[in-house]
């Protein structure tokens, strides 16, 4: 199946692409999908989006469509056609 | 407070004019007062629009002098100001647009220490602060004072704005349950990138302070300047947020 990955703000960045289609076996939580583009986009990537145990970090946000689904929603499942958004903080200044 | 005169009637002519808004809503601005901080490329913007609509008191809070980076986008700093003070700098050119507008210039950021008593000063908030730690504490302070938070951000061409409105809305620790690691004071912006969403950190405190519209309630509007994408996202409150939460485990923290 294939999921649209997009990336804003920092992550983007650090992507170096806004957007990206991946294939997918199956179904999986969002949290499959950091680790899968972080594996695939390299270090700089991995340690923006994971921590230490290989876990999302809390502070990065993830929309599929435009709906925010926490990291530990295992009951969300991202299917064929999704799309979903990896979103870092940013600030004023 | 005092009722609008003549002169405050003639100048705010053309927004009064705004339907839903009217003298009501003229009223309820210049009755207001509204925190910003700090006023650098996001703030200056926020406080000038703020003060061109007739706000009643702005409380500005802002440490240091002007630098010579700063120019590119904290529009209330010139370039005759290099090494004087930021805040004195913003409350001149303020008052120079609206001489009415009554300033509380506090030459400090925001911190742990200060926030209680800068965030009672004033019926709402907008954070354009650039650390976080500075965020967190006017997010604390609006939640336990129930003042509404607008949280304005940017970065390169892109920015994020929602409205945090106490007891109904998800909060920044909601969003950002911990300081984000990777985040840096400094970062690239253009300084119209700033002005467009400090445009919409203005409008979304005057709609909130007149009763207006429909404020980004829940919502977080992304924008990314490069190919005009504008996105509404639906927000997640978390039951077990320390700052707003109201699970158990949330009310024993």
């Amino acid at each position: 199946m294939q999921v649209t990955v997009e990336y804003a703000a920092q992550i983007k960045s650090i992507a170096g692409v806004a957007r990206e289609v991946i294939e997918l076996d199956g179904p999986c939580p969002v949290a499959d999908i950091a680790r899968r583009v972080a594996s695939a986009r390299g270090e700089d990537l991995a340690e923006i989006l994971l921590d230490e145990n290989d876990q999302p970090r809390p502070s990065i946000l993830v929309f599929r469509g435009e709906d925010q689904v926490r990291w530990d929603d295992t009951s969300t499942v991202v299917s064929d056609g999704d799309t979903i958004t990896l979103l870092s903080p940013v600030s004023g200044g | 407070m005092a009722p609008l005169t003549d002169h405050e009637k003639a100048v705010y002519e053309w927004q009064i004019w705004v339907p839903g808004f009217g003298e009501a809503g003229q009223q309820a601005l210049k009755d207001a007062s509204v925190l910003v901080s700090r006023v650098g490329g996001l703030g200056s913007v926020v406080a000038y629009e703020l003060a061109a609509a007739g706000i009643g008191r702005l409380v500005l809070a802002h440490a240091g002098d002007i630098k010579p980076s700063d120019l590119n986008r904290q529009l209330l700093m010139t370039h005759d100001g290099l090494g004087s003070s930021r805040i004195e700098s913003a409350q001149r050119r303020l008052k120079e647009l609206n001489p009415r507008l009554e300033i509380l210039a506090v030459p400090e950021n925001v911190t742990e220490e200060n926030a209680a008593k800068l965030v009672s000063e004033v019926d709402l908030v907008v954070d354009c602060a650039p650390l976080f730690p500075e965020r967190f504490a006017m997010n604390r302070q609006c939640i336990e004072q129930g003042k509404p938070l607008v949280d304005c951000a940017m970065y390169d061409c892109e920015f994020q704005i929602t409205t945090i409105l106490p007891g109904r809305t998800p909060c920044l620790a909601c969003l950002f349950p911990e300081d984000p690691p990777a985040w840096r004071r400094e970062f690239p912006v253009f300084g119209a990138v700033s002005g467009t969403v400090a445009c919409l950190g203005a409008m979304e405190a005057i709609k909130v302070l007149g009763e207006l519209g429909e404020p980004l309630a829940g919502t977080l509007l992304t924008c990314d300047l490069r190919d005009m994408t504008f996105r509404r996202r639906r927000l997640l409150k978390r039951e077990d947020c320390p700052v707003c939460g109201t699970s158990t485990e949330a009310l024993s923290k």
